[in-house]
């Protein structure tokens, strides 16, 4: 029976005006983002190559993650050039933020077609399985036959589910195939089995929008009604918790602005290098320099180890408000997964502050020998998963749970009349 | 009989879900998002104050030549209106090591992402079924046939529609402003309230376009669910799509330097380059010019030869002659290396913006975009507000430049052996004010992109008008 209804399913709105609109839109959408997101991807790659350092020079630069193509996240600002010297890690802008609309508008990578669109039109699939059926006076019918509550519901839940996966999942293969054949990309074993966490992590996110629109569908007894609470559940979710986040935990959680720490460092480099003259004045050339640049390292730790902490626990509180959306989750998720996400960057980011403190004797001139060079590798999925994608993953799929349980309870007692 | 469609397309948006759901998401969702934001703001701007008393108490207490442009950096003031739109979020920016990553993956909520994205989104679930909803209920054809044409149909509709769309998103837009006009904290000058009607009035001819898409999508359709799908096929095109692709597609067309490339470029020219051609010259000079005084401060540090400046009268004006020539070498020497950079990096300044401009006239092509631009415009929190800061700001360190070397010349007068890293009193240095936009300047700059916004607007609705007169009613 369940067989059978998923089979109707999938027939009955496999021919439909909806299903060619709405795979055509994401047909457009995929290959959009994708040429986009290549771009940028070959741009930044360039920028990479342009700024390599020298052998035995202290700065950083590590390339672009090819999967960045499908979620750029963090890597525009992972890669950019580090200056390492006795002031400390200087930054200098991406090469994105020269053109401000970066700023104004979001990124349309692979990311943002599943987060945003594949949602959408899981709920637009999905929001009148029940109430068009009991529109059409199909419903009762489906009763008086025999079929059970259960697996009608199942039936619609797997049925509209799979007109939405399966074509965004053979699209989606076709183009990492595609990338996977193009310059500079390349596809090792561990690039393949990311995609497949990528893949598996957008059905599960499809499935979670499917259910939430048969919930809506068995929570009401009109389509247009039905509809409306889809798209604001939709809003919420993708705009409006994500994005209540970031508000909430800078609300919640007292963190100096970055401008006040970068002024702090500069002062008080700044005042660590005029006191070495005045001192040398007095004392003679040469000897200050040493409790200079001790000076310097012991001021930017004291202010980074202050700092840090605080800003490490906003992201986790932000990290806990963004998560009450599936959106949110799957954002973490993915960007996790392609090492282009919060994780990855704190981990360079500590990375480098190591490569600073092993080698600052050496930069500053104090020992002789050459600069051991940062060998930063970007973290392996096993680790990924152990650490952060797990929790991420188990929300989707509770989610999920959720939303077939409420649909399962409100269904239950739907008036098919 | 205009009038009368207007009434009945008022009253049946007001019995409909549809309104609760426009009227929580306005009153709340507004409201909220500005509370936070002021408060956020409030901080922001704490910490502002705290900062320009930090540094300005630093400089009165370390201030030197050598390095006064690293010590007093022009710090920018969070904008007034960031309660109501971030713009140009400078904590996405990423400048420096510690910048916050969030605001990259989740920008905040505010006024302009609510109106841009929901509101447009809720107008046009406002208007897909306006006409083919009236067509399945057999409404039009009865209302066609009591004699009224289609064009006062077609209006009353507009009309109604947006404006019992509009009333709660009113409600909520004047509640949070009184909110943010009220705030202690929040002191506006006299011409900003002129930018809150302007702001409500983009707001509205903005939420109207979208409208009347909706409405041009159900004159295309004969049935709702049809006209409901390719009213969210334009909307994504229109507001998720077309924006976001058009910086990224500018900036492969367009291709410019690399910023840091031009970065390093410009600090190898202006200091170590520099730096080898003053020692150079410097050395030149005391060979052609100054070999007696050459010989005689060969291995003298700087305490020494004051020493001997101060008990030697002849050596003294001799330095004095030396350190004169010395300056005028630096400065020389400083003015050829900075024309340089400053070359390189006006080509550069020229590449970028070209990049810019067509980047937004590629996003033009959407609503959604020019409605960024109005409100990041008008509120000083765009690009335009950027140009101005860092010109603003540039021509401050200018200006902060000259009076520097007018002290540091007082000061050399008084001892010639006065040097760069020496204490230079610059408690009477002037102080970096950024002079806002006139609204009436931001009113100019906006036009284009209203008028364009009004554009949108006729062509749907006209769009819709020559649809629905072809439109079949049974």
């Amino acid at each position: 029976m369940l067989g059978t209804l998923i089979k109707k399913e999938i027939l009955e709105n496999l021919t439909t005006y909806r299903f060619f609109i709405l795979t055509g839109l994401l047909f457009v959408l995929i290959i959009v983002s994708i040429i986009v997101s290549y771009g940028d991807y070959r741009l930044r790659m360039e920028n990479y190559n342009l700024l390599r350092p020298e052998p035995n020079s202290p700065n950083v630069i590590i390339p672009p993650s090819s999967l960045s193509i499908f979620a750029k996240g963090l890597d525009a600002n992972m890669g950019r050039l580090y200056e390492i010297s006795h002031l400390g890690i200087g930054v200098h802008r991406s090469q994105q933020s020269v053109n401000r609309l970066f700023s104004l508008f979001t990124v349309p990578d692979m990311l943002f077609i599943i987060k945003v669109m594949l949602a959408l039109i899981a709920i637009l699939f999905s929001f009148d399985a029940i109430t068009s059926e009991k529109e059409n006076g199909t419903l009762k019918l489906l009763f008086a036959s025999g079929s059970q509550r259960t697996a009608l519901l199942f039936g619609k839940l797997l049925g509209r589910f799979a007109l939405v996966c399966i074509p965004f999942l053979l699209l989606f293969l076709a183009i990492v195939i595609v990338v996977s054949l193009l310059p500079d990309v390349q596809p090792d074993s561990y690039y393949w089995q990311r995609i497949g966490v990528i893949l598996l992590a957008s059905a599960i996110y499809t499935f979670v929008f499917s259910s939430i629109g048969l919930f809506v569908s068995s929570l009401v007894h009109r389509s247009t009604n039905s509809m409306m609470i889809g798209l604001a559940v939709w809003v919420l979710f993708v705009f409006i918790v994500p994005q209540m986040g970031t508000t909430g935990a800078k609300a919640l959680i007292d963190v100096p602005p970055s401008e006040r720490v970068e002024m702090q460092g500069r002062l008080a480099a700044i005042k660590a290098i005029y006191e070495r003259i005045q001192r040398e004045r007095t004392s003679g050339e040469g000897r200050e320099g040493r409790r200079m640049v001790q000076e310097i390292k012991e001021a930017n730790s004291q202010i980074f180890e202050s700092y840090r902490p605080r800003l490490n626990k906003r992201i986790d509180v932000t990290k806990t408000i963004v998560r009450c959306s599936p959106s949110g989750a799957l954002m973490f998720l993915v960007t996790d997964v392609t090492n282009t996400g919060l994780h990855e960057e704190l981990r360079l980011k500590n990375a480098m502050t190591l490569h600073l403190n092993r080698n600052f004797n050496r930069i500053v001139g104090l020992e002789k020998g050459s600069i051991e060079p940062l060998q930063y590798r970007r973290e392996s999925l096993s680790e990924v998963v152990y650490k952060s994608i797990f929790i991420d993953a188990l929300i989707l799929v509770l989610f999920s749970f959720v939303f077939i349980g409420l649909a399962m309870v409100t269904f239950l007692k739907y008036d098919p009349r | 009989m205009l009038s009368l469609i207007i009434k009945k397309e008022i009253h049946d948006n007001l019995l409909n879900l549809r309104f609760v759901a426009t009227c929580v998401v306005s009153i709340i969702l507004i409201i909220s998002s500005i509370i936070v934001l002021t408060d956020n703001y409030e901080d922001e701007l704490r910490d502002y104050r705290s900062r320009v008393t930090t540094q300005d108490n630093f400089i009165d207490q370390f201030g030197h030549f050598n390095r006064a442009g690293w010590m007093a950096v022009p710090l920018q003031e969070p904008s007034r209106f960031q309660p109501l739109v971030l713009g140009i979020d400078r904590e996405a920016a990423q400048e420096n090591f510690v910048s916050n990553p969030v605001p990259v993956l989740f920008s905040r909520l505010d006024f302009l992402t609510i109106v841009t994205i929901i509101m447009s989104l809720i107008a046009i679930l406002f208007a897909y079924n306006s006409i083919s909803g009236e067509r399945e209920g057999g409404l039009l054809k009865q209302m066609l046939s009591t004699g009224v044409s289609r064009s006062t149909i077609l209006l009353g509709k507009f009309i109604g529609g947006n404006i019992s769309l509009l009333i709660p998103f009113t409600i909520g837009i004047v509640s949070g402003l009184l909110y943010f006009t009220v705030s202690s904290t929040v002191q506006l000058h006299s011409m900003d309230y002129g930018v809150f009607p302007l702001l409500l009035l983009a707001s509205y001819i903005y939420i109207a376009a979208f409208y009347g898409l909706g409405i041009l999508f159900s004159t295309r359709s004969h049935s709702s669910n049809m006209a409901v799908l390719k009213s969210l096929f334009a909307w994504t095109i229109l507001v998720l799509v077309l924006p976001n692709i058009s910086p990224f597609l500018a900036a492969q067309i367009y291709r410019i330097p690399s910023w840091t490339k031009i970065q390093q470029e410009v600090f190898r020219i202006t200091s170590e380059e520099r730096d080898e051609i003053i020692r150079k010259q410097e050395r030149e000079l005391l060979q052609t010019k100054f070999p007696d005084l050459a010989a005689t401060i060969a291995g003298m540090n700087r305490n020494e030869i004051q020493a001997k400046a101060q008990s030697d009268a002849a050596f003294k004006q001799r330095f004095a002659e030396y350190a004169k020539d010395y300056d005028e070498l630096v400065r020389d020497v400083n003015t050829r290396q900075h024309e340089q950079a400053g070359k390189i990096r006006a080509a550069f300044d020229e590449a970028s913006k070209y990049q810019e401009k067509l980047a937004t006239f590629f996003a033009s092509i959407s609503p959604f975009s020019n409605l960024i631009f109005i409100a990041t415009d008008l509120t000083e929190s765009g690009i335009e507000a950027d140009n101005r800061w860092e010109s603003q700001s540039s021509s401050f360190s200018r200006t902060l430049w000259t009076y520097m070397e007018a002290r540091y010349n007082t000061e050399k007068g008084r001892n010639p052996a006065f040097g760069y890293n020496d204490y230079l009193d610059m408690r009477d240095r002037p102080h970096f004010q950024y002079q806002p936009q006139a609204i009436g300047e931001r009113i100019g700059l906006v036009l284009p992109q209203v008028g364009l916004l009004v554009l949108f607007n006729l062509l749907f609705f006209a769009g819709a008008f020559v649809s629905f007169l072809r439109y079949d009613v049974r």
